[in-house]
């Protein structure tokens, strides 16, 4: 636990009950300082309906979620004043301009100033389609409206859900690069299952498995758990699709030669393989089947 | 403490989203069109208004009167279907959620949307009345009074908007009444509201009074109650017509004398007005916040309504019709056949109550007397199939099922013929046996009834291709059913189906011939709808 001063944002033993009897999140605990806090976790994680209780839009079954010492699910509008909130699949009223958008969220957070529309769309590149409907914009340029949207009002803590989802590669850098820009004197979380999205700009990664944390550590301790645990390997093409079925693969690539694979376990599991030194992508995989690949003991980082 | 920055925030937004739309565009047109339609020239025969069949001189005072009497009725139908989408859109875009992660309390999002509706009507309204008033420069025939007009408008347009923009949040807010079935109450609703000045219209003219209202103005959001009491006060008659209607040539025109509001008129129609605000304090209660845990409650306690219930008890039943997928499609016939029939099981598996209702009524069909099945069971029949047809033309665009379908050899371009094909088809399931029965007896009425399937087909299959939302169709099937119904048959043009074997063989070729000219309209509109997204 860190020190209750240092803390910006605690999720206090919190869980999701849903009518159906199903847990969206199980007794979750997290103390989050400043920085981009990175939330991994497969899809049907927890990890949306974690964001949308800590962005004050859905209340907790039972735990708290302080925010700078303020229980926020009694008194959301603490949080609220200095939040900034991109969901996912996040849609846009077609037939207003990008200005007007943005004036409407603006003051919906009690923004008043235009210059600060001004400055935010030039923020976003967005400055010289200002005027135009937004209906007509590529889907990066939504997100970039959304994001642009989310910072309106200079939030000290940014919750932004699956952000890069269906982006082409140059708009998910372009976009990285932003958030990369924002991150500094503030809290951003980020969710993703996708870890190229969150391994340059994290400085924390929380991973979540079925409505719980798995692990919560900075990227360089998640790598470290995972040093000696991961191993590279050339298999034949026939060899590979009897492989990844038993397993855990983090990546492979077809080359001449054969399928490159890594491959994530305790020990080496395929004779021929070399120990690699181990990517997030291999730690998120690594941790997630913590159970299967390690034997059960608890990685649990925090 | 309401802000009032972010009231108008939301209620200007929610106001220019709407107006930017082409379909608004559409809607004035249609408004104009309305206004030349309403306002004939008497050398046809008809007028606007007819009292003990005189006509009324076209001046300021008869034509903003009535007009406005007109489409305070009409606003308060269609208004409602028109602004009764302001928050679900919000939940489909999901900018809700970005909504209530913001300072923004519920009661200024709700209080912003009521202004957003109010402005939006408002400005139809205004459309509205200028239509008119380009109408009178046309067809008047005295000087334009433009203070008439305003007096009028203002009189009875502001309980109206209200009235509507009110009961659209609270059904809104209100899970089971946020989506079809809200959409059926409420023109059930609007009919009771237009049930309050029944008082006035059947009481004899000596028993009111032109100074004091009568009770039921002061509950009476569309102004018919004051309006009848002034035209029966003033011309002491009971008898008179508002709206496209003929006259006796042969009868001099009267001239009919402005209402001069006093304080009881002003009241009542302010108590109209006030009437339906504190429905708002049961819409903030039940307002969801886009709480996605309450919308998910909302979602599972429309499943466990009623209709839904039995629909998921009979699913298995859907499992019966699956042989209608496996049609040989050798050809380019069986591949419209079978696109035709998949159609249809799409239905029957969405709905799978409607095989039961529809066995059900067949049996019904063999053992009660003709005039039962022709008067009750087919109207009864024909309400059944309002929301499966709508439903039908839209489907796809809807749920974004499109682009995966439109691969299907031939699909996208026999569309509106396959959709035509299985809402006929539908409408025989549940009418088949009926029809069977009158074809016998009255083989006229069984050929409107097959017209009256393929004309019901042929509006849903055009306005779910046009508006791309089942809404449309829900408001015309039902108004259209209410009149048919209500008139039982005295104005053989209303009998489209045959339901009282008043139709002859003209009003079935015009119902022909519409359903022709819908389906052309409906491929129209899709082909052009298709290439503007290829182009886009």
């Amino acid at each position: 636990m860190n020190e209750p001063s240092a803390t910006l944002l605690s999720i206090q033993s919190v869980t999701k009950r849903f009518r159906s009897g199903t847990f969206g999140i199980k007794d979750l605990s997290l103390d989050m300082q400043g920085g981009v806090i990175g939330l991994l976790g497969p899809n049907g994680a927890g990890k949306t309906t974690l964001m949308q209780m800590i962005a004050t839009i859905s209340v907790p079954t039972s735990g708290r979620i302080v925010f700078r010492g303020s229980d926020i699910v009694r008194e959301p509008d603490v949080l609220r004043q200095k939040l900034g909130y991109l969901p996912q699949d996040f849609g846009v009223y077609d037939n207003l301009t990008a200005r007007e958008f943005l004036s409407y969220f603006a003051s919906l957070k009690g923004v008043y100033r235009p210059s600060r529309i001004s400055e935010m769309l030039e923020l976003v590149n967005l400055h010289a389609v200002a005027n135009r409907p937004v209906g007509g914009f590529s889907g990066g340029m939504k997100q970039r409206l959304g994001i642009a949207q989310a910072l309106i009002n200079d939030p000290d803590l940014l919750i932004v859900d699956e952000p890069t989802a269906g982006l082409d590669p140059e708009e998910r850098v372009r976009f990285r690069n932003i958030l990369s820009d924002i991150g500094f004197g503030r809290l951003v979380i980020l969710s993703t299952h996708i870890v190229s999205d969150i391994e340059s700009v994290a400085t924390q990664i929380a991973i979540l498995r079925e409505g719980s944390l798995v692990a919560f550590a900075p990227p360089e301790a998640l790598l470290c758990a995972t040093v000696g645990r991961v191993w590279e390997a050339v298999v034949k093409s026939e060899e590979f699709e009897e492989l990844r079925k038993t397993l855990k693969i983090s990546s492979a690539i077809r080359k001449p030669d054969g399928v490159h694979i890594r491959i994530v376990g305790p020990e080496k599991q395929l004779p021929g393989s070399v120990a690699a030194e181990p990517g997030l992508e291999d730690a998120f995989l690594y941790h997630l089947n913590a159970d299967s690949v390690a034997g059960g003991q608890d990685h649990d980082q925090r | 403490m309401i802000s009032g920055k972010r009231l108008r925030a939301v209620a200007l937004s929610d106001f220019r989203i709407r107006f930017r739309k082409t379909s608004t565009a559409v809607t004035f047109v249609l408004l104009s069109l309305t206004a030349y339609l309403l306002v004939p020239d008497p050398a046809t025969g008809n007028t606007l208004m007819e009292i003990d069949h005189h006509r009324v001189f076209y001046n300021s005072t008869s034509i903003a009167l009535a007009t406005a009497c007109l489409y305070s009725i009409l606003l308060s139908l269609f208004g409602f279907y028109l602004v009764s989408n302001s928050i679900r859109k919000d939940i489909d875009s999901r900018a809700g959620f970005i909504v209530a992660s913001t300072p923004l309390r519920s009661v200024e999002y709700l209080a912003g949307k009521l202004f957003g509706n109010i402005l939006f009507l408002g400005a139809l309204a205004a459309g509205f009345l200028l239509s008119c008033g380009a109408m009178y420069l046309l067809r008047g025939e005295a000087p334009l009074e433009p203070l008439e007009f305003l007096k009028y408008y203002a009189l009875l347009m502001p309980p109206s908007v209200v009235f509507v923009s009110v009961i659209a949040l609270l059904f809104e807010s209100i899970s089971f009444l946020s989506g079809r079935l809200g959409d059926i109450v409420y023109f059930f609703f609007w009919i009771l509201g237009i049930g309050v000045a029944a008082g006035v219209i059947t009481a004899d003219p000596s028993s009111l009074s032109p100074n004091q209202p009568h009770w039921t103005a002061y509950f009476d959001p569309q102004g018919v109650a004051l309006i009848a009491q002034h035209v029966k006060t003033a011309t002491g008659t009971g008898s008179f017509t508002i709206g496209y209607t003929p006259f006796d040539r042969d009868k001099a025109p009267v001239i009919l004398q402005t209402l001069k509001p006093g304080v009881p008129h002003l009241l009542a129609r302010f108590s109209s007005m006030l009437i339906p605000i504190p429905l708002l304090g049961l819409a903030l209660l039940l307002f969801h916040r886009f709480d996605p845990t309450k919308l998910r409650v909302s979602h599972g306690k429309a499943r466990r309504g009623w209709v839904k219930g039995t629909n998921l008890l009979l699913k298995p039943l859907a499992r019966t019709f699956r042989f209608m997928l496996g049609f040989p499609r050798t050809n380019r016939l069986g591949w419209f056949f079978g696109a035709v029939l998949a159609e249809f099981w799409m239905v029957l598996t969405a709905y799978p109550i409607l095989p039961v209702l529809a066995v059900a009524s067949s049996v019904v069909s063999l053992f009660l007397p003709l005039p039962a099945v022709t008067q009750v069971l087919l109207p009864v029949a024909f309400l059944i199939l309002i929301p499966p047809l709508a439903e039908a033309a839209c489907r796809e665009r809807r749920f974004g099922t499109g682009q995966m379908i439109f691969v299907s050899p031939l699909f996208k371009s026999l569309y509106v013929g396959c959709k035509f094909a299985a809402c006929v088809i539908l409408v025989l399931f549940f009418t088949g046996i009926g029809l069977l029965r009158v074809a016998f007896s009255a083989p006229g009425a069984a050929l409107s009834l097959l017209i009256g399937a393929a004309v019901f087909a042929a509006v849903a299959v055009c306005l779910g291709v046009i508006v791309a939302s089942p809404k449309a169709f829900v408001v015309v099937a039902l108004l259209f059913w209410y009149l048919a119904l209500s008139d039982r048959g005295r104005v053989p043009a209303l009998d489209f189906a045959g339901w009282f074997g008043t139709a002859g063989a003209n009003v079935r070729l015009s119902y022909a011939i519409l359903t022709l000219l819908l389906l052309a309209t409906a491929q129209i509109a899709y082909r052009w709808k298709w290439r503007r997204e290829e182009v886009a």
